[in-house]
């Protein structure tokens, strides 16, 4: 197998931007540079008429009163897609990112949800990432359950989240059991299940995602590379490989 | 808003409210649905830092920021600035929030150091590394801020 001629953080923007549709209001919150590299992607390409609020970039935030203003406007059901992500996943699609362990004596104390609890139930259409797939990052069980795929009745939700996207694979969380909806170029089945902390359903055959076009990753070298070092600069100088 | 709580959708199913138990589910008084009643956060004070600041309390901050809500919430609000000007104009991609709300302004460059003013310096990378270097221990932290301070 020939190695990649794209970086990890590269396919996750590729597969990101293919999530956004044309004319959509997007929300990206804290520490998330793949999905803001991925949703300006989308906005450069097939994306156009998106409005796009990324969490720090002065030219994508649509507003004049700072976070407030995105969990408001998604608690009215006006942002039509959002990303969460978790330390860790589980099989039933729920996200922890609050503490590893038990919460009152934590192994390791997380940045907190902020608008996982609530976005979740509002936004239409939650797509999951995670940038490490590991064992680690997919569980059984979360320690601590910051967004929940499966609300009790009586509560208002728009629906459940939908895939979830990793440097290996695309799992599904929308049905009973989650499923491997497609594995990334050159990633066998074995290296997902091997990875994941739960069992899978696996469709007999397991289609492959479409590798990056020239074209993505042009405008994501070039573009998308120039506006996302001005917040993740670290990211930036790490993630992009140059055009050439 | 001066509000005890606002309704919000969300959180039920979530151990927020297993860790809250201030947060109390409640029934939609208008709809089916049950709610979460989050109290309010009343902040003695505010601390803040501002691009600058004028003679009536003015202050300028950034739009990506929630400092307007948070002086709105909070008892007594203290704002530092980079720089104190005879009179605020509005200015792209940044707010003003007005001086009924600030208690004193002070002038302070270099208020928001070791982190970011943008405009007027960068992020101190060598410096955040160290801080989290010395925040390990309640020794070190103590030996940092003394530094700091000095």
């Amino acid at each position: 197998m020939s190695s990649p001629h794209y970086t990890p953080e590269e396919l996750m923007a590729v597969l990101i931007s293919r999530e956004v549709r044309d004319g959509e209001r997007v929300g990206v919150g804290t520490l998330s540079p793949a999905v803001a590299a991925g949703c300006i992607l989308a906005h450069h390409t097939h994306a156009p008429n998106a409005t796009l609020a990324i969490w720090r970039f002065q030219e994508y935030w649509p507003f004049t009163e700072g976070m407030k203003e995105m969990f408001d406007l998604g608690q009215r059901g006006k942002v039509d897609l959002f990303f969460l992500s978790g330390a860790q996943i589980d099989q039933f699609g729920n996200t922890n990112l609050v503490a590893i362990g038990d919460y009152d004596r934590p192994k390791v104390r997380l940045p907190g949800g902020a608008g996982s609890g609530t976005l979740s139930y509002t936004v239409p259409r939650i797509i999951l990432f995670q940038t490490s797939h590991s064992r680690r990052a997919f569980v059984e069980k979360v320690d601590f359950i910051t967004a929940t795929n499966d609300p009790p009745p009586n509560v208002y939700r728009r629906g459940k989240f939908n895939r979830c996207i990793t440097p290996l694979a695309v799992l599904n969380f929308e049905g009973e059991r989650p499923v491997l909806e497609a594995v990334n170029p050159g990633v066998t089945v074995q290296q997902v299940v091997e990875n994941t902390g739960f069992p899978l359903v696996i469709p007999a055959p397991v289609p492959e995602t479409p590798p990056p076009t020239d074209e993505e990753l042009c405008v994501l070298r070039t573009v998308v590379k120039e506006k996302v070092q001005t917040v993740y600069p670290q990211f930036a100088a790490a993630a992009f490989r140059n055009e050439d | 808003m001066g509000l005890p709580f606002l309704p919000v959708r969300g959180l039920i199913g979530t151990d927020y409210l297993r860790i809250r138990p201030d947060f109390q589910i409640i029934k939609n008084p208008y709809g089916d649905d049950d709610l979460v009643a989050i109290p309010a956060v009343k902040p003695d004070l505010l601390l803040m830092h501002a691009y600058r600041a004028d003679r009536s309390g003015n202050v300028l901050t950034d739009k990506r920021e929630s400092d307007p809500l948070l002086a709105r919430a909070a008892e007594h609000v203290i704002a530092t600035a980079e720089e104190i000007v005879p009179a605020l104009e509005p200015e792209a991609d940044k707010v003003i929030i007005p001086g009924i709300y600030i208690d004193a302004v002070v002038h302070l460059p270099g208020g928001a150091k070791p982190t970011a003013c943008p405009g007027y310096y960068d992020i101190q990378d060598e410096e955040i590394r160290r801080y989290l270097q010395a925040a390990r221990t309640p020794e070190t932290f103590a030996r940092y801020l003394e530094e700091f301070l000095a």
